[in-house]
This record gives C-alpha cells, structure tokens and sequence, in this order.
C-alpha cells in the first residue's frame, strides 16, 4: 500500500516484497512473514512500523536495511537497488549511509563508549574528527562515560550513546528496532525526543515500535498485521493509531481462525 | 536432582563436549603413563632390578604429575568458561528456590559424570599411550626388561580415576563460584566477572613463592654438599616453581604482558584495532586461551635449559618430550578446545559489526588476529620464563649466562613457537569465517 510521493523526496522504495524463514526441523516447509509488501518512505521524515508481535515489522526493518534478504521483491534505499549489491558491497553501504538503534545490544562489548561512537566511520575509512565525537556526547550527555564499556552502562545510557553515534556520525537514514522497549519512561522520552528531531537534519528515521504513544510523534505510521501493511497512517494520534494496531490483530486472528 | 542433572547436560551437551574431550585426552595421557609406569615397575621388580624400580618410580612420578597438573588446569578453564556462559540459568534456578548449595551439588554431580564418561571412553587412548611410553623410555636408554602392555581391569579403575578427578578438582572453584554469583548480578552482567585473587589462588601462590625463595636461595647462594650439580637441581626446582606460580597468577601477569606488548604495536588496521581490544576486554577468558600454550612452552624451554646444564645432559627435543610430551598434548588439546568455547560469545559482536559496516573481511581478520595476540602472548612469556631460567640455572651451574643461552637448541625453540603461532590461529580459521558469516538478524533476536 504505497503513500503518495514523488521519486525524488523517496528514500526508501519496497516493491512486492515478500519474506519466508525455513521452519525448523520440517524439511522444506517455510513460513510466510511477509506478503507482498508495497512501501514507500520519504526522505527526512520520521516513519513509524507498528503492528501486533509476530506482524513481520522487525523482519521488514531487517530487509530495508539490507540486513535481511528477501525471498522475492525489490528494495531501494537512496536509489540503490540493495539486491544488487553484494554482501562487501552492503556493508560500506551500511557504513557510509545508514545508522541504527536497537531495544539492546546496540554497542559493541569490547570497545569503550568513545570507540562505539566513532566505530561506523572507522568501518567505513574516514577519520572521525574527535571533536564531532565529542560534541556528540556532550549533547547526549554521556561525555563522563567516554571510556567506560557498555556493560559498566544502565540501558538508558546505552541508548544514549547508540543515539551519539548516530549524532556524531550523520547517516542519511536510521532504523530503530524498539529503541525504548527495555527503557523507563524519562530515558523512553529522550530517545524519542532525539530520533524525533534528526529528521530536521535531514535524516530519515524509520522505526519499529509497539508503543502507540512513540508512533504518535511519527510523521507517518505503518500498521502491520500478519505480513501485510494494514494501513499507512498520519502520525499524531495515538488513540487512533492504537485502534488501527488492534484491527489489524482482529484481521490477523480471523484470518488465521478461517485458515 | 538427578533429573535435573541430566537435562542440564543434554541442554549444554554442545558446551560440555569440549570439556568431555579435554578430561578424555587428559585421561588418557595421565591414565596411560601410570598404567606404563606400573607395568614397568612390575617387570623391573619381577627381574630383581633395583635401579631400573628407582628410574621407573622417578620417571614415570614426574611424567604423571605434570601430565595430572595439565590436565587440572585444562579442564578447570574449560570448566570455567562453560559454566560462566551458563550463569544466568544457574542464577534463574536460584530465583526459582534452588537452594546455592543444592546448584553446587548439581554441578558437581554433573561434572563427576562427565568425568566419569571422560574416563571410559579414554581407556583404549590410554592403553596406547602407556604403549607409547614404553616405547619412549625404551628408546632414551631404559631396559624395561621385554615389559608390555596388556588389559588389566585396574586399567578401567585408573582411567575412571585419571577422568574424574582433574573435572572434580578443577571444577570445584567454577562450581562454588557459579552457586555463590549473587542472582540478580548474574542477570545484569554481560561481561565476564572480574577476576579474583581467592583464598585458595592466595594460600597456593604463597605456597609457591616460598618454594621459589626456598630453592633459589641454596641453588644461588650457597655452596652445597652435592656440589654445583645440586645447586643447578635447586635452581631448576625454584624455576619449576616460579613458572606455575606465574601461571597461577594468569589474570595479574599475561594480562598485563598481553597490553603492554599490544600497546606498542602501531594500529591503524580497523580489524587489528577490534581484536586488541576484544582480548583487553575479555582477560580472564584470554588468560584462559594463553595459559595452555603458555605452560607447554615455558615447562619445555625449562628443561632444555636444565638439559644443557647439568653434566651428561642433553636439551634435544626427543628428551623433553619424554617428560613433557603428554603435557604438550593435552595442554595443546585444552587451548583448542577453550578458542572453541570462546568462539560462541563471538557470535553478537560480530553481527553488531556487520551492521555498524564491517566487511566480512574485517571480521574474519579480526578474529584470527585474537589468535595472533594470544599466541604471541604465549611466546613472550615462555621467552621472558626461558631468560630467567638461563640466568638463575646458569648462576647455580656456575657457568656464564650467555653461553647457557647460546646452547640452546634455538631452531627447535623457533619450530615450537611457529607451531604455538599456527595453532591458534588455525584454530580460529573456521570461526573467522563463521563470524564473517553471521546472520545478523538471527544473532540480534536470540
């Protein structure tokens, strides 16, 4: 179900998508996760995946990310078509323009927090100016951690600092997968609050949730059910965009009763 | 419990089969040079040849002590890294009411089984070990008088024993402190626990450093009835010493040994960069990784060192491996086993790295460059253990220092260490490209 745009403000453009896993221990047989999927994602703008557990929303951040690849359909990010590239060729493409956030594990173990922050443009072969490092953690308020490791870090300061990397390090689109699932209200807010003004720089945010509250600070939410896109909404309501996810869940169970 | 015990096992399985390997090879080394020690002792007795009863008790006490010492400490690493990995489910059979000393109970329990399969299934290894001894003794000069070796039912007995005992022994810390971690710290950490001292690792190394000061003080500063071939003994034995007292103090002593070298080394190389901080980050499980390799070189570069001083002696390889030989294969086979074991908590890191950009090359190199540092650590501790050695063995003999080193066979040394440098780096061949393979998206759910 694609929104209405142009080409040039496209960021991300997903034709007839469709993702399958193998079930274990079952021989051929595989299970559908996504159906079909049309989606189109403006440039600069904060769009939110929202939907029922099992709906296929992380499966489909996977996908457009280049993480994941898709048993059928197209994916273009920036205008490059991501099944045409290669897996060296995915990863500095990764590095140079895409930048993410998860509800954990978001840092790498072994290195200090400064080292985390200036990880993607070292991936990618740039020198990373300490200076925008720095910066970075003094507006995320983590500049006292700088060389501490992410286990000596509360969830709320991971967030932070999976937050600075992306500040330091300017990708043109970032994927959020339940970035304040694991967090208490006030460090939920400050996560949203950041990935909500990144697109005032230009970056397009594209994040998974199940709160309706964080999709209602979206500029545009995707409602999934059962693999498919069960609406594409306007953000701001989060009452309505909470209606939308449970229809989707009653689409799902009827569905899956008749099947 | 038993129940327990034996879901516990079948759900680890993959984690305990190395820790099952290590005992096994462990028993069959050890177990096989008491079987050839007794079988020789009981030919010697049987020919009335006191000489060859004193070569066989001294010879083969030696062989087994050390080849036991091994296997301990394999098994205790082994042991240790599995059972951390598992701390958070220890930690939830706590919170679900599982008394601490009923979680110890279990473990041990767990580990005497595995031990006791250990133990069986290195019964036929043993008996060709202990035939391979006797061949080895046979050949460096002993007359075992036509001793061979045939099944005995105590064989069975010995093997079981030389199984249980080291997963007992080197168990029983891993054990107390996996029943001890308080649960919610288990839950919280991600990172390995700190390392430390102990009251046990704390009396043990005390115990050491005064046999250290005990034999070095008579074998370098006094003039003693058996001449300068007692004090070269007394030097020897203070050396033996200092090395397992080192060892014992892994954590304080490779790690610092590890940074430092690492430090000077230019790093420009992304993947270089990764691994030196990866194996900073996780010392006790480097130190886990060194130690094996670490003992083996430094055990032998100590007896080709005490093999060129004293009078008659010879410091070729053939002969240390008479004594080291079953040292060298089961420290070898521990130090594979724990890269094996380390290699799983790889599995996150690396897809973490495959999202923030890193080409499956960087990976792969970055996880054989692991392998790299914590050989290199090895080599560099045997040298600095090699260098002691030569100084104090060469003050006790009264000879010069530099002619001491210069006796060495050095090509042999340089074959042992290339072979230390290509193991674990082999070894980490298969997990590299593992790592350059992950499933991102797998590793990130699970």
């Amino acid at each position: 179900m694609p929104i209405e745009s142009n080409s040039a403000d496209l960021c991300i453009r997903v034709r007839g998508l469709h993702m399958a896993f193998p079930v274990p221990r079952r021989g051929k047989e595989s299970a559908q996760i996504l159906h079909d999927i049309d989606l189109d994602i403006l440039q600069g703008r904060l769009t939110a995946i929202v939907g029922p557990s099992g709906s296929g929303k992380s499966t489909l951040l996977f996908c457009a990310a280049g993480l994941e690849e898709p048993t059928g359909g197209t994916i273009e990010v920036l205008g490059v078509e991501l099944g045409s590239l290669n897996t060296r060729q995915r990863a500095t493409f990764r590095s140079e323009h895409i930048g993410f956030v998860f509800q954990d594990y978001n840092l790498v173990s072994s290195l200090s927090v400064e080292e985390n922050i200036a990880l993607p443009a070292r991936l990618a072969g740039h020198k990373v100016p300490k200076k925008r490092i720095r910066e970075a953690m003094e507006r995320l308020g983590i500049e006292k951690l700088a060389r501490r490791r992410p286990d000596r870090l509360s969830g709320g300061e991971r967030q932070r600092v999976a937050i600075a990397r992306v500040v330091a390090n300017q990708p043109r689109i970032v994927f959020a997968d339940e970035p304040t699932g694991a967090l208490d209200l006030q460090s939920g807010h400050v996560v949203l609050d950041w990935l909500q003004a990144l697109p005032a720089q230009g970056t397009t945010v594209v994040m998974v949730t199940h709160d309706p509250l964080a999709a209602a600070r979206a500029d545009q939410v995707v409602v999934m059910g059962s693999g498919h896109i069960h609406q594409v909404m306007a953000g701001g309501d989060s009452h309505a965009i909470a209606d939308a996810i449970l229809a989707a869940q009653a689409v799902a169970d009827t569905a899956e009763v008749s099947a | 419990m038993i129940r327990l015990v034996m879901a516990d096992v079948r759900h680890q399985a993959a984690m305990w089969l190395w820790t099952v390997l290590c005992a096994a090879v462990g028993a069959a080394c050890s177990a096989g040079s008491v079987i050839a020690m007794f079988t020789a002792l009981g030919a010697a007795q049987h020919a009335g040849d006191a000489s060859m009863v004193t070569a066989a008790i001294a010879l083969g006490g030696n062989i087994v002590f050390f080849t036991v010492l091994a296997s301990v400490g394999v098994v205790a690493s082994t042991v240790g890294l599995t059972l951390t990995s598992q701390r958070r489910e220890h930690a939830l059979w706590l919170v679900l009411g599982v008394p601490r000393r009923r979680v110890r109970s279990v473990l041990n329990i767990e580990l005497t089984v595995l031990g006791l399969v250990a133990g069986v299934l290195a019964l036929p290894l043993a008996l060709l070990v202990a035939a391979v001894a006797l061949v080895q003794w046979t050949n460096s000069g002993l007359d075992l008088h036509g001793a061979s070796i045939a099944f005995q039912p105590w064989h069975l007995g010995a093997a079981v024993a030389a199984g249980v005992f080291p997963c007992f022994v080197g168990g029983w810390g891993a054990a107390r402190r996996a029943s001890k971690t308080p649960e919610m710290r288990a839950f919280r950490e991600n990172a390995d626990p700190s390392v430390r001292t102990g009251v046990g690792r704390s009396v043990l190394a005390f115990c050491l450093l005064a046999g250290v000061v005990g034999m070095w003080l008579p074998g370098l500063g006094l003039e003693l009835s058996g001449g300068l071939e007692q004090r070269t003994a007394f030097a020897f034995a203070g050396n033996l010493f200092l090395v397992c007292l080192l060892l014992l103090m892994g954590p304080w002593v490779l790690t610092p040994l590890m940074t430092l070298w690492t430090a000077v080394v230019p790093a420009k190389d992304v993947a270089w960069r990764l691994a030196v901080h990866s194996c900073r980050t996780r010392a006790a499980r480097s130190v886990t990784t060194v130690l094996p390799f670490a003992l083996a070189l430094s055990m032998v570069g100590l007896f080709m060192v005490i093999g060129n001083a004293m009078p008659g002696g010879t410091a070729g390889v053939g002969d240390v491996l008479v004594v080291l030989g079953w040292v060298f294969v089961v420290s070898w086979v521990g130090g594979l086993a724990v890269i094996a074991l380390v290699g799983r908590e790889r599995h996150r890191d690396s897809a973490l790295l495959s999202v923030a950009g890193a080409r499956p090359g960087v990976i792969a190199r970055s996880t054989l460059y692991e392998g790299l540092i914590y050989a290199i650590t090895a080599i560099l501790f045997s040298l600095i253990t090699l260098l002691i050695a030569c100084w104090t063995i060469a003050l006790g003999a009264r000879v010069s220092p530099l002619n001491m080193l210069s006796g060495l066979p050095w090509l042999t040394l340089a074959g042992l260490a290339a072979m230390t440098l290509a193991t674990p780096c082999a070894a980490l061949l298969w997990p590299a490209i593992a790592a350059s393979r992950t499933n991102v998206s797998n590793a990130l759910r699970s």
